[in-house]
This record gives C-alpha cells, structure tokens and sequence, in this order.
C-alpha cells in the first residue's frame, strides 16, 4: 500500500479540531432542553443512522451518496441548530463505526471521526447561513409559514454545498495526490445533485412532521428506502453488466498469451495518461475499459494474418485495417459503452489524416483515442517487462528506445499533447521508482 | 388518523413515489436490463462466431431450440435463462482454436481434432472469470459429453452430465446436422430429426430428446398455423 501523504494527514488534524470546535461551541450554547422531545430526537437519530447505513451507488461512477442530508436538514428545521450540531454528528459516526466495522480499530476511529468532522462544517455553515439571511426555524412553536422558509434554506444549501466540496475536494485531492481541478470534478458530480434533489425533501419533511407527526416521517422515509432499493438494484445490475462486457470481452481476445498483458498494460497506461492530462471525468471512468477492449474488433479475424512475419499482402492489410471499425460495431451494441465506441474506432488514426478506419486528422479525432493509441504503440514496440509477454515476429525495443520512438512521431502519427503528457508520466514513474 | 392524512397531498404523493420506484425497480429495470445482458452476450458469441465459416448465428438458434426443450421440460424460469447463455457462449472457446482447424474444408486429423476438442474446457475458463456468469461454466465444459460416456473432455455418463449441458447437445447437433458445412451440405430435417431419435440414450439423453423433439413439433404446428 501508498503510504499517506503527509500533506492529508495535516489536513486532517486541521478539520478534526474545526470540527471537535464547532461541537463544543454548539453543546456549550445552551439550546433548549432536548430531553422534552426525546422520542422525536430518537426518531431523527434513527433516520440519520439509517441514512448513514444506507449508501446509495451513483450510476456510472464509483461514488456513494447517502441521504444523510434531508434528515440533517429537518432535523435542523424542527428541532434548530442545537439538536442538528449535536444529533448528527453522534449518529453519523456511530453509522461510519457500523459501516467499516471489519476494518482495524485504529484506520476505523481515525477515519470515522475524520469524516464525521468533515461533515460538521457544511452542517454548521448551513445553520448559520439560514439564521443570518432571516430564516426561522419551527421548534419555537411560533407559526413559520413554508414559504418563509424556501428562500434561506436556498441560499443556506447553496453555501453549505460549497463549503462541502471545498472542505471534501481538498481533501481527495490531497489525499490521491490528484490536480485540485480533478478531486473538485468528481465532488462536485457527487455532492451537487445530493443536495438539489433531497434539500428540497429536507424542507418537505420538517412541514411534514409538523403537520403529522411521526406519521410524516414515514410518508418521506418510505419513498426514500424504496427509491434507493431502485438506484440500487439499476446500479448493481450496470456494474454486472459492465464488468461481464468487459471481462469476457478481453478474456476473447487472449488469442494469445501475450496480448493479457498487453490489454493490461495499455488499460493502465491509457488511464495514466488520461489523468495526467486532466480528461473529463467520465471519461476516466471509461477509459481503462477502452483499454481492455481496444482491439474486441481483432476477435474471430485469422490469427496466422494478426501475427504474420514479414510483408503482408493487400488483402491482409485489408483484413487488419477493419478492426476498430469491427470493434466500435461490437460495442456499440453494448449498453452503458456507447462512449468508448469512438474511442476504440479511433485507435488507429492519426494526426496527420494517414491512420485508418475514417482517415481523421488530429482535431477531429477524440482525445481518449490518442491517448489510447499512443499506450498501445509504446506497449506493443517494448513489448512489456516480462519475457512471457513478448512478441514473436521481433524483438522489442527497451523502454527509451520506445519513447524515442514516440517522440519522433509525434505531430504526424501521435497526438503531440499526448505524448507530452505520456513522456512526463514516464519521468514521474521512474522518479518513483527509482527512489 | 384523521381522515385528512389519507387524503392529503402529501400523502398521495407518497404512495405514488413508492410505488413507481417500486415498479420501476422491481419490474421495468430488471426487465430491461435482462434484454440489454442477453443482447450484449449474444454480440460477444457471434463475434467468435465469424471466425468459423458457416457457423454464424449457430448460437442463438441453438439457444432457441434450448428455451424450447427446457420449457418443455417445465425447467424453472431462472435455470432456463442460463442455459439460454450458455447456448450463445458454448463455442466462445473457439477463439483459441487456431482459424485454419476450424476452416479445414475435409475431415479432421486426430491431432487436430483433439485441439478442437479443447474449446469446450477454454470456454468454460473464459466464462468462470465473470462473476455473474460463472455458474454457466459446467454447461459449457460438458456441451459434448455423450449420454453413454463417449464424449469430451471428460467422459461424463448419464445424469452425470448437467441437465443444461445435455440439452444443449441435442440442440446443437440439430442445428448443426440442418446447416450447410464447408466440407457438407445441410441435412433435411426430417433427416436430422430421424438421426437424433436414433441416438438417443446412445449420444443423447432420452428425455431430452423427447422434449426436444416435441418442442420441434409444436413449433412447426404453430408456424403452419401462422401462415
């Protein structure tokens, strides 16, 4: 394993203490005496819990969201920011305690008051902000109309959304040691339709409540349960669906006992490349797929043309040509790929208009195909470490022999960017590898 | 409770939230998602499929005559699926049977019939690799057993064999025997029908031939009906 940055772990003492401070101001200001509603902050600290144990997968990312944020909203709404302050954070990190339970002891209490902590902020900024931009909560009895309280509680999600992908980016980023323009990427696909789709229901559930009770808790807790069964089960069944495409896909293309690691190699090459050159975010969850199945469109042609010694005929040539268009065929008919079709068809084009299937030129062809194409030149030109892994018609060409290879074709058969992008990879490996 | 709660919007508009995620998530999505898994299996197997001249589609007819004889068999809903896509993936070794074997127009040597031999076993490596899939494997491994013990890769006899496995047989050797061959011209049905029926319990499981064989019947009546 990575060690830690050491820069995270500053970090983390930093927002451990933030958030032990914002617990104590909050239990030190005598708020009203929660003993008298106890079986509501029981109901509350349940749903929050449950929330907690309740994680739902995002679709097409690798990202779990939790509903932790109505439940602190209403709690906030119908009880204020002293029971909010107080009740969440002990619920969400008994949840965290429950949820890693098989993890060791120490990464569990670190980790579970670390997150907990980092959950804090945004709550505390969210109450704040509502008190100072005028809005009223409902446990002072006092009549609070709802549409009094949309317009702050607008503004408040909106502050403490920032404060929640500032607090979380920096910490990924420095965690993953990953460009801070990345981390924020996918906080922001995570944290942002979280709180636009269930604030709302925050808001809902607190009007709710105090029309009907604990009844009202069941009308939005119910919906909620089944709603995430749904996301659930759609993304389950997408992860069954991707990892079956993906693994047979590039089981069939082991024609030989070499082209395993090369998929391999070029899948994790692609992916390094891509990162380092700061591709969409989508497109990084895609792009070690693309890799793996690059050449799906080589599947059932003639192994004798693939492996030929020598000069091929026309009608070989012809033959080799068609694998990309082949293979986007393929997987286009794959749901959840669709956007690796270009990609794998583009595999073989080139800046200069000279590559094949469609004859594109550097502008026109996407870039997740350039960084694809140039992984999979150097890999098939070095032939990868191990002796197992090389080719048979030639003898390989040693890591720099390939660079230079590389760097002489950028501009007409590789992307000059990419292969930027690529040799500065290289250095940065050999850095880490060397020391 | 009052009245009002069951008549209050808030109320409606629960129920009917928990009801289309429910409907959607219980029925639509898997429904969906079965279409789009089998579609994506059957792209992957006749991918192989070009590979073998003249074997194009060889999977999903078979996989038609399997769904067939299993529903005939009254074989559960679940395990009639997967056999469904052990019929489209039984040839999927054959990406690493060399093309000029597979495309040998005249018959065999046993050298090379024994590597042909070796996709039943390479399939059913492939398709233990994917979780989702891996119950599927021995179907895969013993498409050519015989029901007498004289088939590959490992000699199973009878019952031994898994209940997919000896369906599957039945209705590959059919759609084999009625489709043209590089080295033969197709079979009359009539012709294929009266070969099975004369190895069943020999090749074939006899109750398996049974069904299938009624299956056949019921479909031709069915078509007739139709045009």
């Amino acid at each position: 394993m990575r060690p830690i940055p050491k820069a995270f772990v500053v970090y983390k003492y930093i927002i451990l203490l933030a958030g032990l401070a914002v617990f104590c101001l909050a239990a030190a200001v005598s708020g009203p005496d929660l003993r008298q509603h106890l079986p509501e902050i029981l109901i509350f600290f349940c749903m929050i819990l449950a929330s907690e144990l309740m994680p739902v997968r995002c679709p097409g990312t690798d990202n779990d969201v939790t509903m932790t944020a109505p439940a602190v909203i209403s709690l906030f709404l119908s009880h204020g920011i002293y029971a909010a302050l107080t009740i969440a954070p002990i619920s969400s990190f008994i949840g965290m305690l429950i949820v890693h339970r098989r993890r060791d002891l120490r990464w569990l209490l670190s980790m579970s008051s670390y997150n907990t902590a980092l959950c804090m902020l945004p709550i505390a900024v969210a109450c704040w902000v509502y008190y100072l931009v005028g809005g009223r909560t409902l446990q002072g009895g006092e009549d609070v109309t709802l549409s009094s309280m949309i317009m702050p509680l607008f503004v408040s999600i909106t502050a403490s959304t920032t404060a929640n992908v500032l607090v979380f980016t920096t910490g990924v980023a420095l965690y993953n040691r990953d460009p801070w323009r990345l981390a924020a990427a996918q906080t922001v696909g995570w944290f942002v339709p979280n709180y636009i789709v269930t604030a709302p229901s925050g808001i809902l559930f607190a009007h709710l409540y105090k029309q009907f009770g604990v009844y009202g808790v069941l009308l939005i807790l119910i919906p909620f349960i089944v709603g995430r069964q749904a996301l659930n089960i759609y993304s389950r069944q997408t992860e069954t669906y991707r990892e079956t495409v993906t693994t047979l896909g590039s089981y069939m293309q082991h024609y030989h006992p070499y082209t395993k690691g090369h998929l391999e190699r070029v899948a994790d090459l692609s992916d390094k490349i891509a990162r380092h050159m700061g591709l969409p975010y989508q497109s990084l969850l895609f792009i070690r797929e693309a890799g793996l199945l690059h050449d799906i469109g080589k599947v059932g042609v003639n192994e004798e043309i693939l492996d030929k010694v020598g000069q091929l005929s026309d009608e070989d040539w012809a033959t080799i040509k068609q694998h990309p268009a082949r293979g986007a065929e393929i997987l286009a008919q794959m749901k959840f790929l669709e956007r690796i079709v270009p990609w794998v068809r583009g595999h073989h084009e080139r800046p200069d208009g000279r590559g094949y299937p469609d004859g594109l030129t550097t502008d026109e062809i996407t870039p997740e195909a350039a960084v694809i194409a140039v992984a999979d030149a150097f890999d098939a030109m070095t032939g990868g470490p191990d002796e197992s892994s090389k080719r048979v018609y030639r003898t390989p060409l040693t890591i720099d022999q390939g660079i230079d290879q590389l760097r002489y074709g950028a501009g007409t058969q590789f992307d000059t960017r990419v292969v930027r992008a690529f040799m500065q990879v290289m250095a940065r490996e050999e850095v880490t590898n060397g020391s | 409770m009052e009245a009002s709660f069951w008549f209050s919007p808030a109320f409606v508009i629960s129920a009917v939230v928990t009801i289309a995620a429910g409907g959607y998530s219980y029925a639509y999505l898997p429904y969906q998602m079965r279409k789009a898994y089998r579609q994506s299996l059957l792209t992957l197997a006749s991918a192989v499929e070009t590979k073998d001249t003249g074997a194009a589609g060889h999977g999903k007819r078979v996989a038609e005559h399997v769904v067939a004889t299993a529903g005939e068999m009254r074989i559960p809903k679940k395990q009639i699926q997967k056999m469904e896509y052990a019929a489209f993936l039984q040839d999927i070794g054959n990406v690493r049977v060399p093309h000029t074997i597979l495309n040998r127009p005249e018959n065999l040597s046993p050298e090379e019939f024994e590597i042909v031999k070796t996709h039943t076993a390479i399939g059913a490596d492939m398709v233990e690799q994917v979780k989702f899939l891996r119950d599927i494997s021995p179907i895969i491994r013993h498409h050519h057993e015989a029901w007498d013990g004289g088939g590959y890769p490992d000699g199973l006899k009878g019952d031994e064999i898994p209940l997919g496995a000896r369906i599957i047989a039945v209705c590959t050797a059919y759609d084999a025997m009625t489709h043209a061959k590089p080295f033969r011209p197709a079979m009359d049905e009539e012709d294929a029908v009266r070969t099975i029926r004369a190895a069943a319990g020999r090749k074939y499981a006899p109750a398996v031939v049974e069904a299938f064989l009624r299956s056949l019947k019921k479909r031709r009546r069915e078509e007739e009906s139709q045009s």
